[in-house]
């Protein structure tokens, strides 16, 4: 299970990355659709390049996961019928077009027109990153994996890790601002999902999860207490993001700068999100040595 | 022509003496903790009441599975580089220049074919022996069977003289991949999922 570090990096990283890009580029172009003045250029800079650098460590760090690294080059010849392959292939799209749509934002901000384009054809290959993500593991020779909760908490893990970073951002950047009210509450509900999800439908450890039965894989030798910590952590960030919502500290806050009770709800919630996905890796036991 | 090479496993035969596993371990050269065949001991049951007699309710067979060359490969169809293919014969072959080592195919075989091979760094399986079968010979496990608890041939030829059967508890689904399979079910394999066995020697496969 702890070998399957860089898969649980990129995960991470690659859901965090489209799900800021949701809940920044999403709203802006169903509404907005243009940048009002040069400070909502520049927060819009800053997290396009916060998403292209999820994105380059999601890539990076992947290569760890391979043994024969030199020949990853080959990875995309498959699209065909490995979902791998259409993850890569979607990543490195994603990647590319964030890349393009910033240059655009950065240097061309009158071409407004294809900047919208652009941004309709990132927001697609960011969904069909993520709905890569989840058909890759929804393998129907894994029962544990195909299960409706394998992207269902990859949704949740991409809209948590999004909203809560986008806060952060804004926070950091702006202070107190129109755009995100509203986000932590949401932030909040969402993990209330996630909670209750993860303890009623998690493979093997929730009240209602799949169970499997005796099979040719080798026994899951994941210890239970990581269940347990993961739902600890993550009811720890729901919290401190609560009080953060019930005291006002979002509207209260005039100045910049994230208080530490955000920044520490922010680092409990993706430990939580990380160990959950251990445990996810964890369901499957690879053969031999 | 052959157009399906198959395994028969005959588990009421099979005595679990390992003798196929360590044929191919042999022949293959293959490093310690890589099996490409592999026999599974099937144990379950204890003591069961019936009336006022106590009688023996046990569970015990074995296994010997190696890859099963399947009609639906499910390892070729999640490699991302083409790597594993199937011949003409039938008989998937991985191959080791092009793999990447990502393991993805050892996740989805469920039959737990693929085996990772840490010196080459690349997975590795059963290739059916193919260079003894090209030359009219036999793979290595079945020639060293000592039961003859192990046959090969065209998949339709041990369909019409073994039979239909391709699974017996607890292998998967055989719709799922549909392995070039034929097995003649040990007589415990009927109950043995109502009486609670599992595999008991995990650490040996």
């Amino acid at each position: 299970m702890w070998k399957e570090w860089p898969l649980v990096a990129f995960t991470i990283a690659g859901q965090a990355a489209v799900g800021i890009f949701l809940f920044a580029g999403l709203p802006w172009l169903l509404t907005m659709r243009t940048f009002p003045n040069d400070e909502a250029r520049g927060l819009w800079l800053v997290l396009q390049a916060l998403i292209f650098g999820l994105l380059v460590v999601a890539a990076s760090i992947s290569f760890f996961h391979l043994h024969r690294p030199f020949r990853a080059r080959r990875v995309l010849t498959n699209l065909r019928t490995s979902w791998l392959s259409r993850e890569i292939f979607f990543e490195l799209c994603f990647m590319a077009l964030v890349a393009l749509e910033t240059f655009l934002a950065w240097k061309k901000p009158e071409w407004i027109g294809l900047f919208i384009g652009v941004m309709v054809a990132v927001s697609l290959a960011g969904i069909l990153f993520l709905v890569s993500m989840s058909k890759l593991y929804m393998l129907q020779t894994v029962p544990d994996w195909n299960q409706a909760y394998t992207p269902i908490s990859f949704v949740l893990t991409t809209l948590i890790l999004g909203a809560l970073a986008l806060v952060l951002v804004w926070r950091a950047r702006v202070g107190q601002g129109p755009y995100p009210r509203g986000l932590l509450e949401v932030t909040f509900s969402l993990i209330v999902i996630e909670i209750v999800l993860a303890l009623l439908f998690t493979p093997r450890r929730g009240a209602f999860g799949y169970r499997p039965g005796p099979s040719l894989r080798p026994p899951d030798e994941t210890p239970r207490i990581l269940h347990v910590g993961r739902l600890a952590l993550l009811a720890a960030g729901l919290f401190l993001i609560g009080m953060e919502v019930m005291t006002g500290g979002f509207r209260a806050s005039s100045g910049r700068g994230a208080s530490l009770c955000l920044i520490l709800a922010f680092v409990l919630v993706l430990a939580g999100e990380v160990v959950g996905r251990f445990l996810f890796y964890g369901l499957l036991t690879r053969p031999g040595r | 022509m052959v157009t399906q090479y198959a395994f028969f496993f005959n588990a009421a035969a099979c005595s679990g003496c390992k003798a196929c596993q360590m044929a191919c371990k042999d022949r293959n050269n293959l490093e310690a903790g890589v099996l490409w065949r592999r026999v599974y001991e099937v144990a379950g049951g204890g003591w069961e009441k019936k009336g006022e007699v106590w009688i023996p309710s046990v569970i015990a067979y074995n296994i010997s599975m190696a890859c099963n060359h399947c009609e639906k490969p499910v390892c070729g169809l999640s490699c991302p580089v083409k790597a594993i293919w199937k011949r003409e014969d039938g008989i998937v072959f991985v191959d080791t220049d092009r793999c990447i080592g990502c393991r993805y195919c050892e996740w989805a075989c469920p039959y737990t074919a693929l085996r990772f091979n840490a010196t080459t760094n690349t997975v590795s399986k059963c290739d059916f022996c193919y260079d003894a079968i090209d030359a009219g010979g036999t793979p290595a496990c079945v020639a060293a069977c000592p039961q003859r608890a192990l046959d090969f041939g065209d998949l339709a030829e041990l369909r019409k003289k073994y039979g239909e059967t391709r699974q017996i508890f607890p292998l998967p689904d055989p719709s799922q991949t549909d392995p070039a399979l034929v097995i003649k079910p040990h007589r415990d394999a009927a109950w043995a999922a109502e009486r609670a066995a599992e595999v008991a020697n995990w650490e040996e496969v």
